[in-house]
């Protein structure tokens, strides 16, 4: 008890000690803290707290957009469009180079849109610099049997990253319980191919973000070997960076044997 | 302390037998094996019908044939009958736990102190023969004080002999016997019948140390330990445990923790013996009897050799629920199978592997045991390079539990067109898709390659795709050394398109997603193959 309060106390000088330096850092700092306590956290790992590790998109203004400067790990991404699996392959390769590598795990959904455009191709994945013998596919017959081998393997901590293909948007409960699984294990969860409901309308769900990605005409490009992709930011949870009208999105260049940059970069 | 009795069992026909139990007609007519030795066919063993025609073991083909031209011959196969001998082995442990055997026709069993477990020596000798009778197989059966003693009375009198119980009557008994039932080697048995000593009784009398000096120590000491004034033991084969345990309730369970209960204490039992052997099992089996009769058996699989027994329990994990316990289980039993060497490894580096999925990472391992146990083994895969120039063969999709392709050039890996690595495809000019079709796909309203600026568009899954550009083309050309398959039945489109020098185009829809598909060099029309997604 008595380390508690001393924690505490600690805690409360620190946030008027980041007051007094930067009043601008206030509030997110607050966020911080508030959220940690959420998790259950001790008062005195607020402090740990603001490095919420992240996952660089690798496009400046889509990394600015987003609280913490990249994509949360230990969170659920929602990625949609016809765009989505080469998105989400980007963000995996990233994400093989910047930690240390861990395998990936695939949960294929029998007959999603994705698995009727075909099976992951090996030379396509080292070509976008993602090593196809780090992937673990599986393919359950079930979408229960697939929502349960993702948290599975959120949850195990084994695999930097689980994609699972989904037809629908997913319900309140499973995701929730997937972004449980994430934050207990640190890995990131994307569900690929939710599109929207029906009606169009965007369920309650406790996804961190969710993504639009279409392919796009790019006007004018002198080579054929890049592809245009437009990305949309749909939902952030807790809010965008900065202030902004509308969604932000942002026009990408994909080089179809190499990496994306930022549209407007493709000749650098 | 009462002297020590062998039992010995002479198979005679023990070759000829094993094929006549198998084709029960050839036991009627005059019967023998062959095998080849220095460049001539020889008889390997006959039966007692070609016996009585006078042929013998060790005789050329062509003299048995010349002697009986009906014979019945069949090739020899002296492993498979080495094979049935440690078989039999194993079931004249019934008698006794030491049994070794006696050359490639024989067994000795110890079975000092066994006998009147049976009634008495005399009726357990009829037991055994009469048992192996029953089975088809003819057996002479000595029992004596030793080994060699033993066996000669078997060999040599036609099993006739009631048991010798002591060596002053086995003394007695072999006196008769010729000195080849000392088991002499052949200048020896020579030597000794040219100065007439034709018995064993003849030796008895005569001074040891001549006879050493003269026929070597290798026949006093054969004698010795005929006659038992020399040690001579029978050294059984080791038992092997099994890697079996077993739990029995008192009272029936039901319920399904006592079921996962049960299951931790046989893990926690069978892996407390991996870990002394320094050993791990890739595959579990756990039985479970009802009280009624009824026998469940669940099998899984672990994608390395694990002895750790939360992982072991977890294996089970989701599958227990599908026990149906009726009205109670009684016993459990657990089988380790597919057993490895693991060497004692410290569980906390498990970090330290390299992402790769073919390299054990043991957190990993932990995670994919656990779905391929909801899953199945076959739903968990893994890609595989293939050295293919036809771009569906170049990834090839095999189950995580299935071992690894062998690296490195050799016939086989060829047949199997392995693989070795990921060639580097990063920056290559020629790209390839993210996503391809594992069978190509017509597409409808093909018209031929349009003309520069021409609109065209084709129509692919029942939608219509405009074409706003298109870049190509990149000409792919089967192996040469592949045929194409032969007319199978059910040839599928990819059969038919297999062998074909294809031309692949990248295509741009009007929306800007780009496709890769492909025209037949000979074939009319187009083919969808791929999406750079």
């Amino acid at each position: 008890m008595r380390a508690t309060g001393a924690e505490r106390t600690n805690k409360k000088g620190q946030i008027t000690a980041v007051e007094q330096a930067e009043s601008k850092a206030l509030p997110a700092a607050l966020v911080q803290a508030v959220r940690a306590i959420e998790r259950g956290a001790t008062p005195g790992m607020v402090e740990g707290a603001d490095a919420v590790p992240v996952l660089p998109t690798g496009f400046a203004p889509v990394d600015q957009a987003l609280p913490h400067g990249g994509l949360p790990l230990g969170a659920l991404h929602e990625v949609s469009g016809s765009g989505g699996v080469g998105f989400v392959l980007h963000l995996l390769a990233r994400l093989s180079v910047s930690e240390k590598p861990r395998p990936v795990l695939w949960c294929a959904g029998s007959g999603s849109q994705y698995r009727r455009q075909g099976v992951l191709y090996g030379p396509g994945l080292t070509q976008i610099g993602l090593d196809p013998s780090s992937l673990v596919i599986v393919t359950p017959r079930e979408v229960e049997d697939m929502l349960w081998a993702a948290e599975e393997g959120l949850k195990s901590g084994a695999v930097s990253a689980v994609v699972m293909e989904v037809d629908r948007p997913l319900a309140l409960t499973p995701s929730r319980r997937l972004q449980l699984a994430a934050e207990i294990g640190g890995g990131v969860g994307f569900a690929l191919g939710a599109g929207t409901t029906p009606s169009g309308m965007i369920m309650p769900h406790a996804i961190t973000t969710r993504w639009q990605v279409d392919p796009m005409v790019l006007p004018g490009s002198s080579t054929d070997l890049v592809q245009g992709v437009h990305l949309r930011l749909d939902r952030v949870r807790g809010g965008f960076a900065g202030n902004r009208v509308g969604l932000p999105q942002w026009g990408l260049v994909r080089r179809i044997n190499g990496g994306w940059v930022m549209q407007g970069e493709e000749d650098g | 302390m009462a002297e020590r009795l062998v039992l010995a069992l002479w198979f005679p026909y023990l070759a000829t037998e094993r094929l006549e139990r198998r084709d029960p007609a050839l036991a009627a007519k005059p019967f023998a094996t062959f095998l080849e030795s220095r460049g001539q066919l020889i008889l390997g063993a006959v039966n007692p019908g070609a016996a009585e025609a006078g042929l013998t073991p060790g005789m050329t083909l062509a003299n048995a044939r010349a002697l009986l031209p009906d014979i019945t011959l069949r090739p020899g196969e002296p492993g498979d009958d080495l094979r049935l001998l440690e078989k039999l082995r194993g079931w004249s442990e019934r008698y006794t736990p030491w049994v070794a055997l006696d050359g490639v026709d024989g067994l000795f069993l110890d079975v000092t102190g066994c006998a009147h477990l049976f009634g008495d020596e005399a009726t357990m000798m009829r037991d055994c023969v009469e048992r192996l009778d029953g089975i088809g197989f003819t057996a002479l059966a000595g029992l004596a004080p030793t080994k060699l003693g033993a066996a000669a009375l078997a060999r040599f009198c036609d099993g006739a002999v009631p048991p010798v119980m002591s060596s002053a009557h086995l003394r007695e008994v072999l006196s008769p016997l010729p000195v080849e039932a000392l088991r002499l080697t052949a200048e020896a048995a020579d030597g000794v019948h040219r100065v007439g000593l034709n018995r064993i009784g003849d030796l008895l009398p005569l001074p040891r140390a001549s006879l050493a000096s003269r026929y070597g120590l290798d026949l006093v000491n054969r004698l010795d330990r005929a006659l038992g004034d020399q040690a001579d033991p029978i050294s059984p084969k080791r038992f092997t445990m099994p890697w079996r345990t077993r739990l029995n309730f008192p009272d029936p369970i039901g319920l399904p923790d006592d079921l996962v209960a049960g299951v931790k204490r046989l893990v926690a039992r069978l892996s407390q013996r991996l870990e002394r052997e320094q050993k791990g099992c890739r595959r579990l089996e756990l039985s479970v009897f009802r009280v009624d009769g009824e026998v469940t058996r669940l099998s899984v699989g672990a994608a390395e050799a694990v002895r750790d027994p939360d992982h072991l329990a977890r294996l089970f994990g989701e599958r227990l629920g599908s026990i149906d316990p009726g009205f109670g289980i009684e016993s459990m039993v657990l089988t380790g199978i597919a057993l490895e060497d693991v060497s004692a490894r410290q569980e906390d580096a498990d970090q330290q592997d390299d992402g790769q999925v073919g390299k054990a990472a043991p957190g990993l391992s932990k995670l994919t045991d656990r779905l391929a146990s909801r899953l199945g083994e076959g739903a968990i895969l893994r890609a595989e390079p293939c050295a293919s120039h036809m771009p569906e063969r170049a990834t090839r999709y095999t189950s995580l539990y299935l071992p690894p392709a062998p690296k490195g050039k050799s016939l086989k890996a060829a047949d199997r067109e392995a693989p070795a690595y990921w060639p580097d495809w990063q920056g290559n000019a020629t790209p390839r898709p993210t996503l391809i079709l594992p069978v190509p796909e017509k597409l409808g309203d093909s018209v031929t390659a349009p003309l520069p600026g021409a609109r065209w568009s084709f129509r692919w899954r029942g939608r219509d795709h405009g074409v706003r550009r298109m870049s190509g083309p990149e000409r792919i050309s089967p192996e040469w050394w592949r045929h194409p398959p032969e007319n199978r039945a059910g040839v599928t489109v990819l059969d038919d398109l297999e062998g074909q020098v294809r031309d692949y185009y990248r295509v741009e829809g009007m929306r800007g997603e780009l496709y890769w598909m492909f025209r037949p060099a000979i074939h009319p029309g187009w083919y969808m193959h791929g999406v750079f997604a």
